[in-house]
């Protein structure tokens, strides 16, 4: 088998297995999945979003989101604050304004127990936590200044996925595809990498909400079993094959006759076209989870011989979300792998927890920019890596660091991305923002930007109103931007109705 | 940025905050302790510069030059009333827009204005928000403060802002929409072809086909009418034997007649409460972070499945789901006993909730929001959760409207109601009461005299029992020590009695061990809840720990609500109790760091005891909170006496009299013998019998479900862009204005309302309530409701697509309100109507001309829903168990379900149970219901999405239900040897389509299975038995397309 090597619309592997499959069926379903392939039938109105064109030329064509569940320190990763040493041990009270935290159990203040160091031209500082991402800093464009409305999980998990901190709003992934579409007809457009986490809030981080489930996350594990419903129950495809066969044969029949003559009505025609689609994902899904073609060496950059198995996990994650890109899927979504202690929330124990977290993901992640660069496909894919907020300068307890939705940091790669840069600054705490403050809708407006998207303009009509991604709010973050942004999409965003 | 709370721990939903917040300093209104409504710091600051002295010239220069390029330059982006809605209401469009907003500068006061403040970024509020602005532009606008604000008057009228937003009047925006203007039933218009109607829908319908040019499609046969109504009905296939006999039935009523068993059918409201959960965003657990259970939520779900078996009118229906702890005459079961009614409160506890939330008043906001939201998409079809943050932008509902029906669910709490018992109980209770005043006439005069001169004292003492008077600093929450004049009794059932107990009330208590009990009196008035009531048991799920440590069900006595300005609470408590401070209405404590300090449970061994509560760990009590406690006791008799909060232990000075009276009656000296004392005693003790047996009649046992508690009457405040820091002023309780006009009736000060409620959303001048329900029905018959949009009848939502249409709708609400609210007689009048028999047959000019399908010139083919899908492949299997109610079944749980909080996997099928029976635990949906849209319950979801998804394709290939029930239906299939496998065949037909297989049909199942039975490697001799082969067949079946898809 051949590996993709190109992003491409088009891309279809030619697998033996799958041929024979089709032409086993030759007079059957099989014929009818192929001649659907062809035609690009029902099945790819499915598939499409409802934008025509994009609103303006957009670098990005697809998006991986690096979700670090839990909530990484900025002060510890990319946001370097000598101060905290200076007054380490204080009462943070008698330093600055400190408000309530989850817990409440506000210790003193708290130095990053990692150094500093400058990487790349850029000579940004990154923390001794990721070594490699500071190997690729000079892709990273760094916002120090982001901040969240939620102090707690749940809600600032939905905040992050889709911009209410309400349960049942949809997923970014789900709006991306609801815009776009997707450019593959056998994978879902929008789908996430469960690497043993899911977020607080569960699924309902990935759904589609008010959309239509088409544009639904579609999980799946990196690992065999994959996808829900994937793997074909019956001994031999020819077996399915052939009661698929005598479905669809009935199918005819009752279309012609519930509908007298009129012509079939359009849901039995999507209904049918999506049997066909299932189909071919129970090839397209295995196959795309087949490690076997990807070379010893990228496999042992991503991390997969990793002695830490977080690391394997979430290694396999990164190289799995380039193959869905490479096969035109719109939006990934990579959950972190179990660590052992706790995902990045570290109320306590942060040495230990944080390092054990960044083991797992800071290899992986590097080396999925290297490959994407690699491959001349960085520039069309936007690498989005953030958690739901930061953590508190001073200590929970002694060692560890309580939810801080006033200030954290979180970087974007490709897709139109500056790269070596950084944004916005924090107190010399790394507490709150004091220049150029984010939040979540301008980062969904820059994201959809980047996207070709005008986050005003991509609406859908729920409960009485036009509901975005961004509601009334959202502002595209121009300062990462590798081009200016047009004229026509530099206007604010403008109240709409609720 | 972030909001001027002082909390920036969760800011409002609307982020950008407002400059001209007024700043409410007071808590939250509360009608019966009298608190002041907030005062408006606003009002005071600041409008100087509005009639201020002609401002001179180089003063204006100084604006024009330094001021108003950093408005452009800075702030008119979001505080421009062009480009829109100004954040916070402030514009800085104009001098008049300028000083409309109050409160944002005081002339010639730098330091004391807001807008100083805000650009200094002193406080937590601060702008512009992308930065703080350089210092010299900070000077710029300090200098200009100082100088009075000088701006040029630039002829702009002071007002609502022009532009393009519509200004907000209601009577305008009622005049022009629909909703608001009431149903009126017209005559059906004349048709040509009446020999086609059977009933005015049908000639509403015909008229307007007729009028296109167009004519219904012909009358679809008997079997696919079956069919049909089965499956629209029911939610599951027609039973074979079913089909051939009204098929087979001459009467030409045949139809009519099997409508009527499908309505007495109890799967009839098995499948009518599903669509109304939908409404109710029904859920049994409560997501966010570890998806804690909804204590006997299903109890409301089987109330709505009874309620639809029974016909229950739709007027009572609202009813008791608005306020059905309210309602005059409860409905009691005839059988148990129970009541019925109060049940129906549960609606307002399915949604979500957080258990640890930080901050604990906007919390409260977003819970209540997500009620009011429900409410009003659900009775009244109107997306009132718009007017949250502001006035609705399209529809006649203002932001006041929305926090004057906040107030009643405030005025409300939440309990475990022991429904069976409820009933049965508060007689007991009543009797007690009774014994007990009739106790206190017989024993106090006899007593009083055996005392001689202190008895007079006694005698008048409970007549006038003195008052505690609160000293500075207190705030009575509770004083329950004045007899009469003691706080009213708020409890979740009758166990604390009818009123309270008086000081000097006589009483008998336990002599030293081993010897008769003595007369004494109550030193301190209270309430009481005997001990007898700390044996009852709840049989239902108990609210999660460590709340439900203690079997509170039954067992609470509930203070009224009340705002307090610091965290110390004083509980004057006698007994072993335990004590749960519910404060801004946050109840879901479940072991979380948080709160812990809510919840103690104290022993005081029978004295009367002070109580200290601490609650200033757990929160900041800045700017106060309302709060309410809960007594649960937890064993023996407990009295309360007094709820304070104060910084110090109340001291109060006890009624001296019944203290001396103790006093001689514990002296060795006093006489029991004398005719008076021995009278007293006696009377006491045969009082003492009488209460004994009734208190003997006191059910132990009972069932809980989640249910309102009402309490004292509480206005809300409106709260600024929807935060909860941010308050407005005073929004008393009310109906909707468009409805009720601006003068209403005063709400009720001593309960929340919502009875008031209730009778407002049924009153017949509520032009929405019964549009809203006709439209429902008629959207789960046709599958398109008249209004497409069915919970949003405004002017965003869709109308009917015609006048005829709109007749129609408004036709049926009148008449099902004037005759009774029967939905099984509307459903009956509906499916029976030519309208509904129509086939699918598409004629091509129809299609093209009204391919949307809006005219009904044919019947609409239309994906079966989730659970129906479910239920049929139960239903064809033979597994499906057909039980009604009762607790759900836990959810199957799939390799894809994770996260915190997940329950023990149910059965793969469910136990066999209809779908509606699935447990719904919020953050593990079940996967195949949820792949064929089964809503995720977060709000009101009358239209379910009807979508198209490999998913759904890959459960119905692949699912291991799926298969497993596909193999169920061939051994039953099997099981009587004697069939020809063509007879076979022709039974999956009838019980998968309800009609016989065609030929050809027959045909290719037959080769089929012979080329499957190939493939397994059958013998020939074993082919027609083979199992494996037969639920092949039976898995094509259930991967047709007419499996799903109704005809």
């Amino acid at each position: 088998m051949r590996p993709p090597s190109h992003h491409c619309g088009r891309f279809r592997p030619a697998v033996l297995s799958r041929r024979e499959m089709l032409q086993s069926g030759s007079c059957g379903f099989g014929a009818v999945a192929a001649a659907a392939l062809l035609a690009r039938g029902a099945a790819r109105a499915a598939s499409h979003g409802v934008l025509p064109a994009v609103h303006h030329p957009g670098r990005a064509t697809s998006v991986i989101f690096l979700y670090m569940d839990g909530g990484v320190s900025q002060v510890d990763s990319f946001d370097p604050k000598p101060a905290l040493e200076r007054h380490a041990g204080k009462d943070p009270h008698a330093i600055f304004k400190v408000d309530a935290t989850q817990f409440n159990n506000i210790g003193t203040v708290l130095p990053s127990p990692w150094k500093f160091r400058p990487y790349g031209a850029s000579g940004i500082p990154v923390s001794d936590l990721f070594p490699h991402l500071g190997s690729v800093v000079d892709e990273l464009a760094i916002i120090r200044s982001m901040t969240s409305e939620f102090p707690e999980h749940t809600n600032a998990n939905y905040f992050l996925h889709t911009g209410s901190g309400l349960q049942g709003r949809p997923s970014m992934g789900a709006w991306t595809t609801y815009g776009l579409g997707s450019e593959n007809d056998e994978l879902p457009g929008y789908m996430v990498l469960n690497g043993g986490l899911i977020p607080p809030g569960g699924l309902d981080n990935f759904t589609n909400g008010f959309l239509p489930a088409t544009y639904q996350g579609s999980i799946i594990k990196p690992n065999a079993a994959g996808l829900a419903n994937v793997q074909p129950r019956e001994k031999s495809a020819r077996q399915q094959l052939a009661k698929l066969d005598l479905a669809r044969r009935l199918d005819r029949d009752f279309a012609e006759r519930v509908a007298a003559g009129g012509g079939t009505p359009d849901p039995l025609e999507s209904a049918i076209a999506n049997q066909e689609l299932a189909y071919r994902m129970q090839t397209a899904v295995p196959d795309l989870l087949d490690l076997a073609g990807e070379s010893a060496e990228t496999k042992r950059a991503y991390g997969l011989e990793a002695e830490y198995k977080p690391t394997q996990i979430f290694g396999t994650e990164c190289l799995l979300a380039r193959r869905m890109v490479e096969r035109g899927v719109r939006f990934v979504e990579l959950t972190c792998p179990v660590v052992g202690g706790d995902r990045w929330d570290q109320h306590g124990n942060l040495k230990q927890g944080h390092e054990n977290n960044a083991r797992a993901v800071d290899q992986p992640i590097a080396a999925l920019i290297r490959d994407l660069k690699d491959r001349g496909m960085l520039d069309s894919t936007l690498v989005v890596w953030s958690g739901e907020f930061g953590r508190t300068p001073f200590a929970q307890g002694r060692d560890g660091r309580d939810h801080n939705p006033q200030a954290f940091s979180m970087w974007m790669a490709g897709g139109g991305v500056q790269g070596g840069t950084v944004t916005g600054t924090t107190d010399e705490f790394g507490y709150r923002v004091v220049e150029k403050k984010y939040v979540i809708h301008d980062l969904h407006a820059t994201m959809l930007h980047l996207l070709g998207i005008d986050h005003t303009r991509l609406t859908y009509r729920f409960s009485g109103r036009d509901m975005r991604l961004t509601d009334v709010h959202g502002e595209v973050i121009r300062d990462v931007l590798a081009e200016p942004v047009p004229a026509a999409v530099s206007r604010r965003s403008s109240s709409t109705g609720s | 940025m972030i909001d001027p709370s002082q909390s920036p721990r969760r800011a409002s939903p609307a982020r950008r905050a407002c400059l001209s917040a007024a700043y409410a300093v007071g808590a939250f209104a509360v009608v019966m302790s009298g608190a002041v409504p907030s005062r408006c710091v606003g009002a005071e600051a600041a409008t100087a510069g509005r009639d201020g002295p002609q401002a001179r010239a180089e003063d204006l220069e100084f604006f024009e030059a330094r001021v108003r390029p950093l408005l452009v330059q800075h702030c008119a982006e979001c505080h421009s009333a062009q480009a829109g809605d100004p954040e916070g209401g402030l514009s800085f469009d104009s001098r008049a827009d300028f000083l409309a907003a109050e409160g944002v500068a005081v002339a010639g006061k730098p330091d004391e204005s807001l807008l100083v403040k805000v650009v200094r970024y002193d406080g937590d509020l601060q702008m512009p928000p992308d930065g703080k602005l350089p210092a010299a532009a900070i000077q710029t606008f300090e200098e200009w403060v100082r100088r009075g604000l000088p701006w040029p008057d630039d002829g702009r009228p002071a007002g609502p802002a022009q532009g393009g937003v519509e200004a907000f009047d209601i009577a305008t925006r009622k005049a022009e929409h629909w909703c608001w203007h009431p149903p009126r039933a017209a005559a059906p218009p004349a048709v040509r072809n009446a020999a086609w109607c059977r009933s005015d829908i049908d000639r509403f319908v015909l008229a307007r086909l007729e009028a296109a040019g167009l004519a219904p499609a012909a009358e679809a046969s008997r079997e696919v009418l079956v069919r049909r109504a089965a499956e629209i009905l029911t939610g599951l296939p027609a039973d074979p034997a079913d089909v051939a006999r009204v098929t087979g039935d001459p009467d030409p009523h045949a139809f009519e007649r099997y409508v009527d068993t499908l309505l007495a059918s109890p799967h009839y409201g098995e499948r009518f409460a599903r669509h109304w959960l939908d409404v109710a965003r029904y859920g049994e657990a409560r997501g966010h972070e570890f998806d804690y259970a909804i204590p006997n939520a299903w109890r409301y779900r089987d109330w709505v499945v009874k309620a639809f078996n029974d016909d229950l009118p739709y007027d009572q229906f609202v009813r008791e789901q608005i306020a059905g702890d309210l309602v005059d005459r409860p409905r009691v079961d005839a059988k148990t006993g129970a009541n019925e009614s109060v049940v129906g409160t549960g609606f307002w506890f399915l949604g979500e909730a957080v258990h640890a939330p930080v901050d604990i008043a906007q919390d409260e906001a977003d819970r209540l929001d997500n009620c009011i939201d429900t409410f009003g998409k659900a009775f009244l079809g109107l997306a009132l959760g718009c007017a949250r943050c502001h006035d609705h932008k399209f529809d006649a509902i203002s932001n006041e409207d929305y926090y004057a029906l906040t107030g009643m669910l405030m005025s409300s709490s939440y309990r475990q109601v022991p429904f069976e018992t409820l009933e049965a109980n508060r007689a007991v209770a009543r009797r007690l009461d009774a014994a007990d005043g009739e106790a206190r006439r017989r024993v106090v005069p006899l007593l009083a005299a055996a005392l001689g001169p202190a008895g007079d004292d006694l005698a008048e003492g409970l007549a006038r029992p003195e008052a505690a008077p609160p000293a500075a600093g207190e705030t009575v929450i509770a004083d329950y020590t004045r007899g009469e004049r003691s706080t009213p009794i708020i409890a979740d059932a009758s166990a604390w009695g009818l009123s309270a107990v008086p000081a000097g009330e006589p009483v008998l208590v336990p002599a030293v061990e081993g010897l008769p009990r003595e007369l004494r009196v109550e030193p301190l008035g209270h309430v009481r809840s005997d001990a007898v009531w700390s044996a009852t048991r709840s049989t239902g799920e108990r609210d999660t720990q460590p709340l439900g440590n203690v079997d509170r069900a039954g067992r609470v006595l509930r203070t009224p609500k009340v705002p307090i300005r610091d965290g110390v609470l004083w509980h004057r408590v006698r007994g072993h109790v335990q004590v749960f401070v519910v404060v801004d209405g946050h109840l879901l404590l479940s072991g979380g760091p948080l709160y812990g300090s809510h919840l103690m449970t104290v022993d005081t061994h029978g004295e009367w005891k002070w109580i200290r509560q601490d609650l200033r760990k757990d929160l900041d009590w800045e700017n106060g909170r309302v709060v309410h406690v809960e007594y649960a006791a937890v064993a023996g008799s407990v009295s309360v006496a007094e709820t304070v909060a104060a910084p110090e232990q109340p001291r109060r000075n006890d009624p001296a009299v019944p203290a001396a009276v103790n006093r001689l009656l514990a002296d060795p000296a006093f006489d029991w013998n004398a005719p008076a004392a021995r009278l007293a005693a006696e009377e006491a003790v045969a009082s003492a019998g009488a209460r004994e047996a009734i208190l003997a009649d006191v059910k132990l046992e009972s069932a809980t479900a989640p249910a309102m508690l009402d309490g004292n009457g509480i206005d809300q405040y409106v709260l600024l862009k929807g935060s909860a820091a941010r308050r407005g002023a005073v929004s008393p309780r009310r109906f909707l204005e468009a409805i009720d006009g601006p003068n209403q009736r005063e709400w009720p000060q001593r309960s929340s309302g919502r009875r008031e409620l209730a009778d407002r959303v049924l009153d017949p001048a509520n032009p929405l309530t019964s549009r809203v329900i006709v439209n429902r029905i008629w959207h789960h018959l046709f599958g398109r409701g008249l209004v497409p949009t069915t919970d949003n009848f405004g002017k965003l939502g869709e109308a009917a697509a015609d006048p005829v249409a709109q007749a129609l709708l408004d036709g049926l609400a009148v008449r099902f309100r004037e005759e009774g609210y029967s939905i099984k007689r509307l459903v009956k009048e509906i499916v029976t109507s030519s309208t509904w028999r129509m086939s699918g047959g598409r004629d091509p000019r129809a299609v093209a001309q009204d391919p949307r399908n809006l005219l009904l010139h044919h019947a609409t083919l239309r994906r079966l829903e989730a659970e129906a899908i479910r239920d049929k492949i139960l239903a064809v299997s033979g597994r499906l168990d057909r039980t009604v109610g009762g607790p759900g079944v836990e959810v199957f749980i799939t390799p894809f379900h994770d996260g915190r909080g997940k329950p023990g996997s149910g059965p793969l099928d469910g136990a066999g149970r209809r779908s509606i029976y699935t447990r719904i635990r919020r953050n593990f949906l079940p996967s195949f219901l949820l792949a064929f849209d089964m809503p995720v319950p977060f709000q009101a979801m009358g239209r379910r999405n009807v979508t198209n998804v490999p998913a759904q394709a890959l459960a119905l290939m692949n699912d291991p239900f799926v298969t497993a029930q596909a193999t169920e239906w061939a051994k039953k299939t099997l099981r009587d040897e004697s069939l020809a496998p063509e007879a076979r065949i022709d039974t999956m037909y009838r019980e998968a389509f309800a009609r016989e297989p065609t030929a050809d049909e027959r045909a290719a199942a037959v080769a089929f299975l012979a080329a499957q039975a190939g493939q397994h490697g059958v013998s020939l001799a074993d082919r027609p038995r083979d199992e494996a082969t037969w639920a092949d067949l039976a898995h094509a079946l259930i991967n047709t397309k007419e499996f799903i898809f109704v005809p």
